[in-house]
């Protein structure tokens, strides 16, 4: 998914690019992918809709599974998870997020966030499979994320306009300014927890969840890196856009070049 | 020194064998460049091992006046520059040909040869005797090999000279260096053999239009003057350079010289699903986009060849063959990939394909692959190979027409989604089946769920045989008419001819030799008269066909194990098996005429 997401962007940076998947894709068959999206700053919201299981095939762990989680059918998974929030802070993500789908509150500024975002979003969703991962001994379930919920910090996504229009003052700790001029408001963080503060957000999720909780909220984010597009001083017209008598060199310059050939 | 060969001018085959990363390659570069130069029809083969430093390599330099540039494997003249080799290398060489080897230390009687001259030079003693520092030693040697192989060629000593300030230009040292290493080697052969040997160069009136190029290079180009803007590849041996020179004309042609804005972009892939993945992505919004990979890589993006068949997405992959299967022989050519392009993916696929056979046709055929693919909306491999993407090629000056403009294909646009109640994806238009497409953010009208899942002509999904068949129906349809738009085959018939010859891609100049050869054999052979068609594409249009009609037997020949254009000829058309009969070469170097014609007159037992 996240192939096809950079080659669109690619040809054509003017639209928004929201990719969903899931955690069998993006943490096993397509992590490779993942992680390169994320290492290029793609400008896309990479969601993952995040339970655990392999659900169309009928219950296999994935590998966001945790240690000693059971199946439907009892049996406990013996290896240990990839955690996609702490796979994007050792690659230089930008914006890392997790929500619960059972929380549309927190979820919605976070989403609204992850679009206004500079570079590649990647909001774990944790989605509990109703059919395959909402029972006893699952740490996916609705039950078990509503107990080891940990929320983290709580933000409102403010859209420049609103700001301008209605001068909302900072109602919470940390502002965060995106590039595109919307601010993020923190409303509540951890005491010491900056999320512009790679290191201590590390710090503080290991701890966390060290005491199995779940993590969840706005996490990280870090406006200043360049995306694809900058990395690459595309031009500001996307490429899909660009007339062909802008891309052919024409058989005069042809001519010139191949001078070099004879 | 004794003369064994008859004298002949500009008609020879020359082989350098060497260690690879010892600097070789620019020297041998600089004698081939000096032969075309010189207005002589030549080519040089570069034979390299997959390694950095310190295996066998070699060079072939054929210089033919009449324009016969294919390998050719009886050698006049070996500079057997490793000692590895020596053994082998000397066996090589013609009766009455010659060595060219270093005398700083003695030969092993045991390679030696009656019937063969040597023309042994201490390079070593005279490269420690004049430069300082192992390294320079070792690199200046070929330089010395070359101004050795200037005097008993007859090759023009000044242009080759000049061609080395060119090259060092702003380099003061280095190029009084290899000015003096030339010298050195020039002035000993001068000094000590009868200059020039019996085979020789002469300079001809070049014709003026010739170019030197690589068929990577061309078809870079090709993709330029084709108004492609994403690129997205993975590194691998011999595709790489495509890339490369891509990269180098982007920077001088598509960067804004106002704003340094550039107007392309290209990825560097984490693998090629993603690579083939970011060119669908990019082909989906509209872009010119394309890959370039070889074999392992096709391997690796079947699954997703399948979607932009099955989705209809475009997409353009230049699919420059090496030697398989698996990593195979990396640096070795091969037409390993026919069977593999033609179908690739899982479930019921046919793609089109190109077959270059020569750099011209690398450039011209990028812009027709990415016509194609546009217009049919499904991907388009070109199968270029090793042979002709790496080595330099001597071809007609590529022409450009200001008058072409892409064939978009039929894409909506906002008038015509603006006329229209409802789009559905899938419901193809007139005798070439093609259902119009729209781009993402164009029109709200034209948005559609793009599945590679099953859908109906309405673009929805399903799970229903009838709607199911009828898309994947109308698919064949669609690449049977594309069979209208291929570059038809390059037929040549001769009077009295009753077999054919069918050949494909770089086969080209081997076969056409053979085929002289075999009509005019030397005293003694009969006369073998062919007609002759190179296959330039897939699906196989009406030409191809009528040449199999036409004749009761044919030789299918090609570079790979199975013989698999044969098997593709078997299968796409009514042809009998057995009516067509197989030459296949594939040890991984190119093809040479005297494979062609000992196989042809052995099967015909003539």
């Amino acid at each position: 998914m996240p192939a096809i997401a950079t080659g669109a962007n690619a040809a054509n940076r003017d639209l928004i690019y929201i990719g969903v998947s899931g955690d069998g894709d993006s943490l096993s068959i397509g992590l490779g992918h993942l992680c390169h999206a994320i290492r290029r700053n793609l400008r896309m919201v990479y969601l993952i809709e995040n339970n655990g299981v392999y659900g169309l095939t009928k219950g296999q762990f994935s590998a966001a599974a945790d240690i000693g989680s059971t199946a439907k059918r009892g049996e406990a998974n013996l290896l240990a998870p990839i955690d996609p929030i702490a796979l994007g802070l050792t690659l230089g993500a930008t914006f890392l997020a997790r929500g619960f789908s059972g929380d549309k509150t927190q979820l919605v500024p976070i989403l609204k966030a992850a679009i206004a975002h500079r570079g590649l979003a990647l909001v774990d969703v944790i989605s509990p499979c109703v059919t395959f991962n909402d029972h006893e001994g699952s740490t996916k379930s609705y039950l078990y994320t509503r107990q080891h919920e940990l929320k983290a910090t709580e933000a409102d996504f403010v859209p420049l306009a609103d700001e301008i229009t209605a001068v909302i003052p900072p109602t919470g700790t940390t502002t965060v300014t995106m590039h595109s001029g919307d601010t993020v408001q923190f409303r509540r963080v951890p005491d010491g927890y900056d999320p512009t503060d790679r290191e201590r957000v590390v710090e503080y999720l290991l701890e966390r969840q060290g005491q199995g909780e779940v993590v969840t909220g706005l996490l990280y984010v870090d406006e200043s890196v360049r995306d694809m597009h900058e990395l690459n001083e595309t031009s500001k017209t996307p490429l899909v856009n660009l007339p062909y008598e802008d891309l052919c060199p024409g058989s005069d310059e042809l001519a010139k070049l191949l001078k070099r050939f004879r | 020194m004794q003369q064994l060969v008859a004298a002949r001018v500009n008609d020879c085959a020359i082989k350098l064998a060497n260690v690879n990363g010892t600097g070789s390659a620019s020297a041998n570069s600089l004698l081939m460049e000096s032969i075309f130069k010189m207005g002589i029809p030549v080519s040089g083969k570069n034979l390299f091992p997959s390694n950095i430093q310190g295996l066998p390599t070699w060079y072939e330099i054929r210089a033919n006046k009449s324009g016969y540039t294919a390998r050719a494997i009886d050698y006049d003249l070996m500079v057997a520059m490793n000692a590895q080799t020596y053994e082998a290398d000397i066996q090589e060489v013609r009766s009455g040909g010659y060595v060219m080897f270093d005398s700083t230390w003695p030969l092993d009687e045991v390679l030696l040869r009656p019937d063969i001259s040597l023309l042994g030079i201490p390079f070593a003693a005279m490269c420690n005797e004049n430069f300082a520092g192992a390294r320079q030693r070792i690199l200046l040697k070929n330089i010395a090999y070359t101004g050795a192989l200037v005097a008993v060629l007859n090759i023009d000593f000044e242009l080759v000279g000049d061609l080395l300030t060119e090259k060092f230009a702003g380099k003061e040292k280095l190029r009084t260096a290899n000015q003096v290493a030339l010298r050195l080697g020039y002035d000993y052969a001068r000094e000590h053999f009868a200059c020039p040997l019996p085979f020789h160069l002469e300079k001809m009136a070049a014709a003026a239009d010739r170019i030197l190029i690589d068929g990577n290079t061309a078809a870079a180009l090709g993709c330029v003057f084709a108004g492609a803007t994403v690129a997205a590849w993975y590194p691998i041996t011999p595709a790489t350079s495509v890339m490369d020179a891509f990269k180098r004309f982007c920077e001088r042609y598509r960067r804004d010289p106002v704003t340094g804005e550039n107007k392309y972009l290209i990825v560097q892939a984490e693998d090629e699903l993603a690579s083939i993945g970011m060119v669908i992505g990019a082909s989906w919004s509209g872009a010119r986009a394309f890959t370039s990979t070889a074999g392992p890589g096709i391997s690796l993006m079947n699954e997703l060849l399948g979607l932009a068949y099955y989705a209809e997405i475009p997409a353009v992959v230049f699919d420059i063959q090496r030697t398989g299967p698996s990593t195979g022989m990396p640096t070795r050519t091969q037409q390993g990939d026919i069977l593999e392009c033609a179908y690739a993916s899982h479930g019921d696929t046919k793609h089109i394909l190109l077959f270059p056979a020569n750099p011209t046709e690398c450039f011209e055929f990028a812009v027709t692959a990415f016509d194609l693919a546009e217009h049919f909306q499904t991907p388009v491999m070109v199968l270029s190979d090793l042979d002709i993407g790496m080595n330099d090629w001597v071809v007609p000056e590529l022409k450009w027409d200001d008058s072409y403009r892409p064939d978009r294909g039929r894409v909506l646009t906002v008038e015509e989604l603006e006329q229209i109640e409802t789009f559905y994806r899938y419901v193809g238009e007139g005798d070439e089946h093609i259902a119009p497409r729209t781009l993402p953010g164009v029109h709200p009208k034209g948005a559609f769920f793009t599945r590679g899942s099953g859908h109906n002509a309405l673009g929805a999904y399903t799970e229903t045989p009838d709607e199911y068949q009828e898309v994947v129906d109308r698919l064949v349809l669609k690449h049977e008419a594309a069979a209208h738009h291929i570059p038809s085959p390059i037929v040549e018939r001769r009077a009295g001819a009753t077999i054919g010859v069918i050949t494909v891609g770089s086969c080209d100049l081997a076969v056409r030799e053979a085929l002289d050869l075999m009509a005019h054999p030397s005293a003694g052979e009969p006369a073998i008269v062919t007609d002759f068609m190179r296959i330039r594409g897939f699906p196989f249009g009406q030409e191809v066909r009528a040449f199999l009609d036409e004749h009761e037997v044919c030789f299918v020949v090609e570079q790979n194990r199975d013989g698999q254009l044969r098997s593709l000829l078997i299968l796409e058309t009514l042809t009998p098996k057995s009516k067509l009969r197989s030459v296949r070469a594939y040890g991984g170097f190119p093809l040479s005429a005297s494979q062609v014609t000992d196989d042809i007159r052995e099967q015909l037992g003539r």
